[in-house]
């Protein structure tokens, strides 16, 4: 595999044709300048495992999961016969089905703390729900939230900018871990801020990520309290992949509302947002629906994903592979004599080059592995599955040292 | 859309563009041309133009040259002065215009006669005639990637409805130029809130830089010929280093093509 360079033939031949029909050929975070043009594959058409195959027939190991959605790995059978048994009795009706409320009790007794559950498709769709609940609940609309994360699409949230879309205008920012310019803009806003919403630890896009400080979440916490607004946590891109009950039990943080999605349904649509017995009536207060919302299918894939979560133990799996390739891939820079920053935890880890800021690096490297059949993000952080094995991160370091030999070429050393 | 349909804010935003897209690009055909050359040859005035609430640029004859520059001069040999950024808008477009002329000396005529002789050297090379697209497409792409950048800092640095991106836009340089020569190319440094636009590669490491395969490529992009889209995932164009700086600029782009159309 290391050998041969992939070519994109197919991928070049079917964009030209979405560009025509589709804005953007392929939009947002699927869209080809989100990652390096010519060296990724546009279309894909298939996956099994950890394996994921494009439309030109190139295979890889792949380190982005569906932005984290495959945690069991694709195609997993456990979980799609199930859904396949429930698909053929029809999943959108009239009103709920069972499911509704057998998956609502799994999870709020599976999520440490958490006592309600309300459903929705995308992460979008609960974060902006939170959002709204607590604006309702408080009586008050500034939201704070760390520079850089991304909590969704909605426009109080995108990250694109709009004038006439003014819905930031209530969006506070502060520098993640940056306890006391917490604490500066809640004092300059004092009886203003409805919630503060924040993921486990920062992961942005094009950058390294940051661990919470050991004070940051009893901080958050108190000043939540003061202020009486609402600490959210934006578990969207984390769960199930810190702690089975949840990453805000990894940290020790006590949220009011967590908001979870990706891999919850193992790459079946489902996101949720559940929260604490406090909130449970403003929750009802929110109208919410969504036609698709109720799907049962994806409804019995969060189940049966979270019983195999259970029984297979894919935190401590991911945790160690993701720890063998992190570990790997530093050692592989230093035997290249480059220096890199391996940030996140080990089952979301990223990597970059020290002083590389504009990722000029990452960009050549990430080309060089996904060229190679090992796909890994040049601005985004990577995820671990379950189906990962020491086998496929060994192939994957094999590609990385070709990786490096490019990238320490391009730096003339 | 039309010159007159365009609201006295976009009118004064589009004066801008012009003023130093134009003027900026009249020193590049000052540079290339022989023609402009041989009637530069000897030469020595300035030219300052000036519009009520908009912008104040002037060019400066010398040394068989012709630089722009931004500002006021002192003593310039000609002013034009417009009273509202329309009149401008208007010559610009080669429409009859209201303009004042100040008299700054005894050149004003030579200026004024040369001014104009070396815009038509301009127009010449603007024309799109199928001798200038054959015979000059380097410089031509040269001339269009210069009035990009240059409409690109002037649009970020006078029309609000981008001034969320430039905000949201962290400082550094972006680089744009074409690989298979690299004398065509501009950069902008983004600032204190602004935009700078300046001829050329960037002396220091960019932060992002925006890379035409080739002069055709350039000249069909910046031309709206080819899809942008289609040609950055065809990877006619290629983009590296700081996505989220360009990101930012994509919108500015759109709405300099936007006061571009304004007929």
């Amino acid at each position: 595999m290391a050998d041969k360079i992939y070519k994109f033939d197919k991928s070049f031949e079917m964009f030209r044709k979405a560009v025509n029909v589709i804005p953007g050929g392929i939009y947002g975070s699927k869209s080809p300048n989100f990652a390096v043009p010519g060296s990724f594959p546009y279309f894909i058409t298939h996956g099994k495992g950890c394996y994921i195959y494009d439309v030109d027939g190139n295979e890889y190991i792949d380190f982005l999961c569906g932005f984290g959605t495959n945690l069991l790995g694709y195609g997993y059978e456990p979980v799609n016969k199930k859904v396949a048994e429930r698909m053929a009795k029809g999943e959108i009706f009239n009103t709920a089905s069972p499911e509704f409320v057998e998956l609502a009790e799994m999870l709020v007794k599976r999520i440490d703390s958490m006592d309600w559950a309300l459903y929705g498709k995308n992460g979008t769709d609960v974060t902006t729900f939170a959002v709204t609940l607590a604006r309702i609940e408080t009586d008050k609309k500034k939201v704070v939230m760390a520079k850089g994360a991304y909590h969704g699409t909605a426009p109080w949230a995108a990250p694109s900018e709009w004038t006439i879309l003014d819905e930031k205008k209530n969006n506070l920012y502060f520098n993640y871990n940056d306890i006391e310019g917490l604490k500066k803009l809640f004092e300059k806003h004092r009886g203003e801020i409805a919630a503060i919403i924040l993921t486990p630890y920062h992961h942005p896009a094009f950058g390294d990520s940051i661990m919470p400080s050991k004070d940051f979440y009893p901080a958050v916490e108190a000043l939540c309290k003061d202020e009486g607004a609402l600490f959210i946590m934006d578990d969207i891109r984390c769960n199930f992949r810190l702690h089975p009950n949840g990453s805000h039990k990894y940290f020790g943080a006590h949220p009011d509302l967590i908001c979870m999605g990706k891999s919850l349904g193992n790459g079946h649509p489902v996101s949720v947002v559940m929260g604490t017995k406090d909130h449970y009536k403003a929750a009802t207060d929110v109208y919410a629906t969504g036609t698709f919302w109720f799907q049962a299918g994806a409804l019995v894939a969060a189940m049966e994903s979270l019983k195999e979560f259970e029984r297979l133990k894919t935190v401590d799996k991911m945790m160690k592979t993701g720890k063998m390739l992190q570990d790997g891939l530093a050692s592989c820079a230093k035997d290249e004599g480059l220096d890199v920053v391996i940030s996140g935890a080990p089952t979301i880890p990223f990597m970059s080059f020290k002083g590389d800021k504009d990722l000029y690096y990452n960009q050549i490297f990430c080309s060089e592995t996904t060229k190679r059949g090992v796909y890994l993000h040049p601005h985004h952080n990577w995820f671990l599955s379950a189906a990962h094995t020491e086998k496929d991160i060994d192939k994957a370091l094999g590609v990385a040292r070709i990786a490096f030999k490019a990238v320490r070429q391009a730096m003339g050393l | 859309m039309e010159l007159a349909d365009l609201s006295p804010e976009g009118q004064k935003i589009l004066s801008h563009v012009k003023a130093n897209v134009v003027l900026n690009l009249l020193e590049a055909v000052a540079e290339y041309d022989p023609e402009a050359k041989k009637l530069l040859a000897g030469k020595k005035y300035s030219i300052q133009i000036m519009v009520a609430g908009g912008p104040k640029v002037f060019v400066e004859a010398k040394d068989g040259k012709l630089t722009f520059h931004k500002g006021r001069r002192f003593m310039p040999s000609l002013g034009l002065y417009f009273p509202k950024p329309i009149e401008l808008n208007k010559m610009f477009s080669g429409k009859k215009a209201f303009v004042f002329p100040l008299i700054g000396g005894f050149k004003f005529a030579m200026a004024l006669k040369n001014f104009k002789a070396l815009m038509a050297r301009l127009q010449y090379y603007m024309s799109g005639a199928p001798e200038v697209k054959d015979n000059h497409k380097a410089f031509l792409a040269k001339m269009l990637t210069c009035a990009t950048a240059f409409g690109i800092s002037e649009v970020a640095n006078h029309d609000p409805y981008v001034a969320p991106n430039i905000e949201h836009m962290s400082d550094g340089v972006v680089e744009v130029f074409v690989r298979s020569d690299e004398s065509i190319a501009a950069h902008i440094v983004k600032q204190d809130d602004r935009l700078y636009t300046h001829k050329g590669r960037s002396q220091e490491r960019s932060n992002s830089r925006l890379i035409f395969k080739d002069v055709k490529t350039a000249i069909a992009v910046l031309t709206g010929k080819v899809n942008a889209t289609l040609a950055m995932a065809m990877t006619d164009i290629v983009s590296e280093g700081n996505r989220a700086i360009i990101k930012e600029v994509f919108p500015v782009l759109d709405r300099l093509n936007m006061y571009m159309s304004v007929k």
